[in-house]
């Protein structure tokens, strides 16, 4: 063949079956398959396979749709199980307030209000999430408890104190790395907190917390300038933290989610 | 309050989620029952899709193609849920036997156990492939997305798959693993 451009692969070949040809590259196929009639029979008979195929599946995706698959009915189930969870919260919320109320004196009771989270309890976790990051990425000197050189020991050791295999997020994709991480006291359970910095200093830890119930999806939180974006999964809470623009945080928590979704989905296999 | 904030967003948001995401629906069932040759296990996978990718709604790369990304979510849930099952040492998509429910006229009926039998025991890697590209029509860049590889992995997949196919059909039995090219 004195065609031009590289020589014909496989990849020609399947693109010919799926009727997916570059038009320059059409006419170097359709001269090879000239010249090999066998060649030509056998893409043939796939490509007759293939159309048998589609035919034979075509009545699946032409059935009705359930009503049960129906993204308003799904929703409406999810808004169910939040709703419960949330009328379960409040009661909660009531009695601990009568408590209050019986116990300590009303102003007492109203300067407490304040920093009572009515939201789910991974709301609670976010603000913990925030404390923490404001009280760390600020450091100078000792900003994190183990450093990013040590990294496979603070795996390691994170990973044993939370009782669960912690994966530490790559983000280097996102122009942060790893400064180091440590552990954290939380409500009642043990946090850790990774932190991350760009070329400009900026920070963003990545908050883990044990002891999280349900699966929520992406929430956002602010308290002043420092912001979050947290969801829980796999029974524990995850929060990213950070001062930096709002859009470029979503981004690490969507990093963040994605590498943790990959690695449970390893770990189920 | 930051969290009022997110719901008035989210309400919003899911107003053009069942417009993005219901057209897909019958691709995703047809691909579930492919896989799995089971009407209801189909539609539970297919259940479990679309609750993942509500939750996952926000976390989704936003230029990227809906479909496809259901698509992968699917595959996914699908692979997992596959090896759950091994452990648990149940056998899915085996049953050859299985009456094939739907309307398929009799000069189809004759050749429809072959060819998804034939289908059936192709490795799942390219089943995945050729169902992918040829009956749902993803391109190839976004099946390889789908399945997780590169293209030209996606391109050997479907090559092989086709050729194993294609052998059972013209003999009854697959072909015996062999190194192409």
């Amino acid at each position: 063949m004195t065609r031009h451009g590289p020589p014909l692969g496989e990849d020609d070949l399947q693109a010919w079956i799926d009727g997916r040809l570059d038009p320059e590259r059409q006419d170097a196929v359709h001269a090879m398959l000239a010249d090999e009639p066998e060649l030509a029979r056998r893409l043939a008979d796939y490509r007759t396979t293939q159309e048998a195929l589609r035919a034979r599946l075509r009545f699946k995706a032409a059935e009705p749709i359930p009503a049960r698959l129906r993204i308003d009915s799904i929703l409406a189930a999810q808004r169910r199980a939040r709703k419960s969870w949330l009328s379960a919260t409040a009661a909660a919320c009531l009695w601990m307030a009568l408590g209050g109320i019986v116990g300590w004196a009303a102003h007492d009771f109203f300067t407490v209000e304040g920093h009572l989270s009515f939201g789910p309890r991974s709301s609670a976790m976010a603000q913990e999430a925030i404390d923490a990051h404001r009280t760390f990425a600020v450091e100078v000197v000792h900003p994190v408890e183990v450093r990013a050189s040590e990294q496979a020991h603070l795996k390691q050791w994170v990973s044993k104190r939370l009782g669960r295999s912690l994966q530490i997020p790559d983000l280097t994709s996102l122009g942060l790395n790893l400064v180091g991480g440590r552990v954290l006291p939380a409500a009642q359970n043990i946090a850790a907190q990774f932190m991350f910095e760009d070329e400009a200093r900026n920070r963003v830890t990545v908050y883990v917390s044990t002891g999280q119930a349900g699966a929520d999806d992406l929430s956002f939180a602010r308290r002043g300038d420092v912001q979050s974006f947290y969801w829980t999964e796999h029974g524990s809470g995850y929060a990213v933290v950070g001062t930096i623009d709002r859009a470029r945080l979503q981004a690490v928590a969507e990093q963040v989610a994605r590498q943790i979704e990959e690695v449970s989905e390893k770990k189920q296999g | 309050m930051a969290r009022k904030r997110i719901s008035d967003t989210r309400s919003g948001v899911m107003d053009n989620l069942a417009a993005l995401i219901e057209p897909t629906i019958p691709a995703l069932r047809r691909y579930a029952w492919a896989l799995l040759r089971d009407h209801d296990a189909a539609d539970d996978l297919v259940q479990d899709t679309l609750e993942h990718a509500i939750r996952r709604w926000n976390l989704r790369r936003q230029d990227g193609d809906v479909r496809s990304w259901l698509f992968s979510i699917e595959h996914n849930l699908f692979v997992s849920a596959k090896r759950r099952w091994a452990r648990r040492g149940i056998q899915v998509g085996l049953d050859e036997a299985r009456a094939v429910p739907g309307s398929a006229s009799p000069e189809q009926q004759t050749g429809i156990g072959d060819l998804l039998a034939g289908l059936d025991s192709l490795p799942a890697e390219q089943r995945g492939a050729i169902l992918l590209v040829g009956v749902e029509g993803l391109s190839y860049a976004q099946a390889a997305q789908v399945l997780g590889v590169p293209v030209g992995t996606l391109m050997s997949r479907l090559s092989r798959g086709r050729e194993r196919l294609q052998a059972y059909l013209e003999t009854g039995q697959m072909p015996r693993l062999r190194r192409v090219k």
